[in-house]
């Protein structure tokens, strides 16, 4: 999760902190082209088929840790 | 990339890089769009009400272009290259007080919009301006002047923010801004993909999609409907794109200001329904698209695309506009709610493959689709500048704030929509730029315009209205 989060911190500056269960778009400020462009880094990262995740769907920090393979 | 050491006219050498492909789209454009220096301005202006202090400004305005590299980038002609960008470590542009207290604001703003209509030297030269207002009505600020080979509409907000943010900083002790970004570190990231398996992936994408896809059609914004009048012309009945290209970028603006009320059903029903302020905005412009094309199914538009993801993105500067065609096909049966799903699908397949170099796009989808420059799917080009907050002493300074974009009576679109959020109160502004030779367009704008705004709204204020209903209630 730590991991996560210092990348999430490469797209946005949160005035708060951020845990698993902050709110990607409201908490941590990311857009849906930061969400489309960190996802797809991820999933290249750790080698998951990007195409199996609805990324309008993934609502937390968890949600995208789970959906990425990054618990 | 390594630098290019090159030798400027005085006989100084620099480290100089190419430009990156959104720059070489936007060089092309204005070559291939009359060349009108002007049609490169971004003129803006962002005011607001209560005390200011002029000097805190001028240092604020100074510490800032040092903090932004891109403010400093300056241009050289090339042989190998054609033009080359390279930075100055300080820039020796005046900044300038401008004092229009005298006047009445109608007077100060047709002054300052003028500025904007004006080009400068290209090469070897300062591109960028700043000055520091003071305008009737107790209103103070800064205006900029932008080349857009250096800025776009995000950068040059962001820069606003930065000046604004150490303005308040140095005039009331509010926290000091967080760093910039170095904009040929940005670069760098562009130049790297270029030789990138992600690249070739895009490519490989964008050629697959054009040879796959069901050939678009073009919805025109005029009531004169094109399409219909070439097929007519040329007996070619089937003929599903049209002709729009002219040499003439003259344009002038239609401005609408959106109350809070409105723009925040709309807000309020995103975020009520997990959609995209994008999404519902360009729900709207189709469906009113639709509405002058027979209730068409199947609409297209360019989008226009900062493609700033990473906080290197966001604060490096710099020009990344990429605009690609984003085309939905909704049924009439589909409720508003299901309609933006579809649309934000088509969108997020943009945003994947939105680094592919723009021109070598254009020309793998004509050459595919066989049509050739001005000959197009996509009437009209459509941008959304998310809100980014601009820093004030408190609400009341905030309440008072006037944001401004001055037309610089030039455009390379046939139609350009640009819609922003209003720095007072967040209420949505909606910009038309029309060209002024097509006949009939400022009419039949406001007409699109007040279609797409009836479409959104019934659309917010109901998501589970079906996509007929709202064709019906906005039919022409």
């Amino acid at each position: 999760m730590d991991k996560l989060i210092e990348k999430i911190l490469e797209y946005v500056e949160p005035d708060c902190e951020i845990t698993g269960s902050s709110l990607l778009k409201t908490d941590c400020g990311l857009s849906s082209f930061d969400m489309a462009c960190l996802v797809e880094e991820l999933c290249r990262a750790n080698n998951v088929d990007m195409d199996k995740i609805n990324v309008r769907q993934l609502r937390t920090v968890a949600d995208l840790a789970s959906a990425v393979g990054m618990k | 990339m390594e630098p290019i050491k090159t030798q400027l006219s005085n006989g100084q050498i620099v480290d100089a890089y190419p430009l990156t492909q959104a720059q070489k789209f936007m060089f092309w454009a204005f070559n291939t769009y009359g060349k009108v220096p002007a049609t490169l301005n971004i003129g803006t202006g962002e005011y607001w009400k209560g005390d200011f202090d002029s000097a805190l400004m001028r240092e604020a305005i100074e510490e800032a272009i040092e903090r932004s590299d891109c403010f400093r980038i300056r241009l050289i002609p090339d042989q190998q290259y054609g033009t080359l960008q390279y930075i100055v470590p300080k820039t020796e542009s005046v900044i300038e007080e401008i004092d229009h207290t005298n006047m009445t604001y109608d007077e100060s703003y047709e002054i300052i919009k003028s500025w904007s209509t004006v080009g400068g030297n290209f090469f070897e030269s300062p591109l960028n301006t700043v000055k520091i207002m003071h305008l009737p009505d107790g209103l103070n600020g800064i205006y900029t002047k932008m080349n857009h080979l250096t800025y776009d509409g995000y950068s040059t907000k962001v820069f606003l923010a930065d000046v604004m943010g150490i303005y308040l900083h140095k005039k009331c002790g509010k926290p000091y801004p967080k760093p910039m970004k170095p904009y040929i570190e940005m670069i760098q990231k562009e130049f790297e993909y270029l030789d990138s398996e992600k690249c070739k992936e895009d490519e490989a994408f964008w050629k697959n999609y054009f040879f796959t896809e069901t050939e678009p059609i073009f919805n025109d914004y005029l009531k004169d409907n094109r399409l219909k009048k070439e097929r007519i012309e040329y007996n070619q009945p089937d003929r599903r794109f049209a002709q729009c290209f002219t040499q003439n970028t003259e344009s002038r603006q239609l401005i609408y200001h959106i109350s809070e009320e409105d723009t925040n059903t709309v807000l309020e029903s995103c975020r009520k329904n997990n959609l995209s302020v994008v999404g519902a905005l360009m729900f709207g412009l189709r469906t009113a698209l639709s509405a002058f094309n027979d209730n068409q199914e199947d609409v297209s538009f360019k989008l226009m695309l900062a493609r700033r993801s990473t906080l290197l993105e966001k604060k490096g500067g710099g020009n990344r506009w990429h605009m690609y065609s984003i085309r939905s096909i909704v049924s009439e049966d589909k409720t508003y709610k299901e309609a933006i799903d579809i649309i934000e699908a088509a969108r997020d397949m943009v945003y994947l493959h939105c680094n592919y170099d723009v021109l070598k796009w254009l020309y793998l989808k004509y050459s595919v689709k066989n049509a050739s420059l001005g000959q197009t799917y996509d009437s009209l080009t459509f941008s959304y500048h998310a809100p980014i907050d601009l820093p004030y002493e408190n609400e009341e300074v905030k309440r008072s704030s006037l944001g401004i974009w001055y037309n610089n009576n030039f455009s390379m679109q046939n139609l350009y929509l640009t819609i922003k959020h209003r720095t007072n109160d967040n209420g949505f502004d909606v910009i038309w730029e029309y060209k002024l030779d097509e006949k009939g367009a400022k009419e039949d704008v406001a007409l699109l315009h007040e279609k797409m705004m009836t479409a959104m709204l019934m659309g917010a204020k109901n998501p589970d209205i079906t996509v007929k209903e709202i064709l019906d209630a906005i039919k022409l």
